[in-house]
């Protein structure tokens, strides 16, 4: 079974057992726009083709996929947390509203407090408030009995957060499944927009036939008219010639009469037979056009056919097909809107409710920014694991490379570097990170971003709180204000060896400087971003062709300016714009900041690439000399390498003290 | 009018239903907190 087809199998299989109540019907109707995304899925990655074009659609699609493949089960979760708390929280105001009862505190209407009065959860919450606010400066008996039970109360409320954690981030999921399926039926939709500008065609086409066949039958009916005519003529000439010879007829009868029959009128023999020879071609000349006469006929009842039929068949059916289209088109997306703007309220509803609870608790609840991160980091949970068995697997018995690597690491890592707990989140390595880049020299830092560096930046500004994003976005900006601007023509001699042809190397420089300086990224609009892709597309294609020099100029010329310009924009769109309220506004902003990740992954994947690249030389290099006797240099200084830095995050590099 | 993906626009819907639900029961969550917060005196 092709790789395809058993993932889209397997996908249904799962979501039809995570939830019975899934509408299976669904999936057929959308079974078009699966099978877009399954062939999107079935480009087969080679050596030879393998980009990071294919491999950032592959991932986007794998996360998508993942948050649908979820959804009904997040929905499912969120509907049983929501029961257990509800119930919860009954069970609690009861119990409160009875023993308040049984202590003798009564209502308005004087009777003890009982729950049972109560129909709504919010009801009693609200009564158990209006109690405690009576009571708890009238009621010393009231006060004191609730400070005897302070360590029960402070549990109950440490199961609350725990509880109110849990649907946050449940909450949370939930919302991203919606926009999901949103995004599916603004799909959906736009397909049955493209099925009604496809009727809209057919039915332009059928009536230029109709008109076509109408134009023949105009034409067909003039000449019909003139044959008429014609026919007309012809008849009054035979009617004209025929009355003259019947004249003629009985003037010899009349004239034999006279002769008694012995004499014919010789001088008007002659006459009569030019007559009646005259008379029968006329004859022949009517049958003629009577025959064109009843072709035309035809001709014009084959056009009313053919009229009838396109218009009371064709024409008809497809006027009440894309009516009915049309109508379905303008519901689902009122209705479309309607629900994207309840989803949108929704997501500032949730982060309302996270400041809220934030407050009440006095403390950080683990909600929006931790809960993206296990969404980026979910598909990488078990790339850690993997690598964290290779890991012990190597530390048990270490191998040359080990030791140079870990040299290395010693090597980079600060001596000021802050220990992290082993149990801290993502949020709490990368502000770690952050921290100890405030203490790292400004050289340093610029090795790390050539380096494996890059990445974990751009993790970094994905993680970290917004401050330390500041921070990190200040630390980037000092490398970047260190960059040397490139000279005009050698920029431009540098551009045109990888830009397109439909690119003006000037539009690129404009896009990086602009009177002197380094241009913001959040400034270039999808055309830039999508220029600079090019630049970096061609370059991809044509690298293994270059010399070092080039490949040097590219870096010093184009690619430094391009990696700290997008890890800038990176951070500033995340700075202020996180979390779930990022990924609503992300909707309006879809093809610019796809177009922007883009450029950043590739800019990742160039930097290790490159790094590698450059490593390898110099360990040759090494090797060469070692051979020759001579002295080795100390490259220690630059990061080191340790693969595709994106199948890693932060908290293993930590834990190892890489960074 | 036949609205032929009505089970996706119903999900969207229900969905939202249950989220709103969480918001209610957050809600209710905050407030017996700032309860509890006032019966042991920390309010």
């Amino acid at each position: 079974m092709p790789q395809s087809e058993y993932r889209k199998e397997n996908r249904e299989n799962n979501r039809t057992d995570r939830n019975n109540s899934y509408d299976n019907s669904r999936k057929n109707q959308y079974r078009d726009v699966d099978k877009k995304e399954e062939e999107t899925k079935k480009e087969v990655v080679t050596p030879q083709n393998r980009d990071i074009t294919v491999e950032l659609k592959s991932n986007t699609a794998k996360t998508k996929s993942l948050i649908k493949e979820k959804g009904p089960v997040t929905i499912a979760s969120l509907k049983i947390s929501l029961a257990e708390v509800n119930n919860m929280l009954v069970e609690f105001y009861d119990a409160q509203l009875n023993a308040f009862g049984a202590q003798g505190l009564k209502d308005k209407d004087g009777n003890p407090y009982n729950a049972a009065n109560y129909s709504t959860p919010e009801e009693k919450l609200t009564a158990l408030e209006a109690i405690t606010h009576y009571n708890l400066e009238r009621n010393a008996e009231f006060t004191s009995a609730h400070k005897e039970r302070i360590e029960e109360i402070k549990n109950k409320k440490a199961l609350l957060k725990e509880k109110a954690e849990k649907i946050l981030n449940t909450q949370k999921e939930a919302i991203e499944y919606n926009f999901e399926l949103i995004k599916e039926a603004r799909e959906y939709i736009h397909k049955k927009e493209l099925e009604s500008a496809e009727i809209n065609t057919k039915k332009t086409e059928t009536r230029a036939k109709v008109d076509a066949l109408n134009n023949d039958k105009a034409s067909y009916e003039t000449q019909k008219a003139d044959i008429q005519s014609k026919l007309d003529k012809l008849n009054a000439e035979r009617k004209e010639l025929q009355e003259k010879i019947n004249e003629i007829r009985e003037k010899e009868l009349n004239q034999g009469n006279a002769n008694n029959g012995k004499q014919r009128n010789n001088q008007n023999a002659g006459y009569y037979t030019a007559m009646s020879q005259q008379l029968r071609g006329l004859s022949d000349q009517i049958t003629e056009q009577e025959r064109n006469l009843t072709t035309i006929n035809e001709k014009i009842s084959i056009c009313d056919h053919d009229i009838a039929e396109l218009e009371n068949g064709v024409l008809k059916s497809l006027d009440e097909k894309g009516r009915a289209l049309e109508s379905e088109i303008e519901g689902n997306n009122k209705r479309l809107k309607e629900l994207e703007t309840s989803t949108g309220k929704l997501v500032s509803k949730h982060d309302k409710d996270i400041d809220t609870l934030n407050d009440a608790f006095k403390e950080k609840v683990k909600g929006l920014v931790e809960d993206d991160i296990k969404l980026n980091y979910s598909d990488k949970k078990a790339d850690e694991a993997k690598e964290k068995e290779e890991l012990e697997a190597k530390s048990e018995t270490p191998s040359n490379d080990d030791k140079t690597q870990a040299n290395n690491s010693t090597a980079t890592t600060t001596s000021t570097n802050m220990p992290v707990p082993s149990d801290a989140s993502n949020l709490e390595y990368a502000n770690t990170l952050v921290d100890n880049l405030k203490r790292t020299s400004a050289e340093k830092i610029r090795w790390m971003i050539n380096g494996e560096g890059y990445s974990d930046m751009i993790d970094a500004m994905d993680a970290a709180d917004v401050l330390h994003k500041k921070d990190l976005m200040a630390i980037i900006e000092n490398v970047q204000n260190d960059f040397e601007l490139p000279d005009y023509n050698e920029f431009l001699d540098c551009i045109k060896d990888f830009a397109p042809k439909k690119i003006n190397p000037d539009d690129v420089y404009d896009c990086l400087f602009n009177g002197g300086k380094i241009n913001n990224f959040n400034s270039l609009n999808k055309k830039q971003i999508d220029m600079l892709q090019y630049v970096m597309d061609g370059y991809l294609k044509a690298k293994l062709k270059l010399s070092g020099d080039q490949l040097e100029s590219f870096e010093k010329n184009f690619a430094q300016f391009v990696k700290t310009g997008a890890l800038l924009q990176r951070g500033s769109r995340l700075a202020f714009n996180n979390g779930i309220r990022g990924i609503f506004n992300n909707i309006f902003n879809r093809s610019l900041n796809a177009s922007r990740n883009r450029l950043l992954y590739t800019m990742s994947d160039y930097t290790a690439a490159r790094f590698k690249d450059l490593n390898a030389t110099l360990k040759r290099k090494d090797e060469f000399k070692k051979d020759l006797g001579k002295k080795v240099e100390d490259y220690s200084e630059i990061p080191p390498t340790r693969g595709d830095v994106r199948k890693r995050d932060l908290k293993s590099k930590v834990d190892r003290g890489i960074l | 009018m036949i609205l032929v993906n009505d089970n996706l626009l119903d999900e969207i819907e229900e969905n939202n239903r249950i989220i709103e639900e969480a918001d209610r029961t957050l809600e209710q969550i905050n407030r017996l907190t700032k309860l509890m917060d006032e019966w042991v005196g920390e309010k």
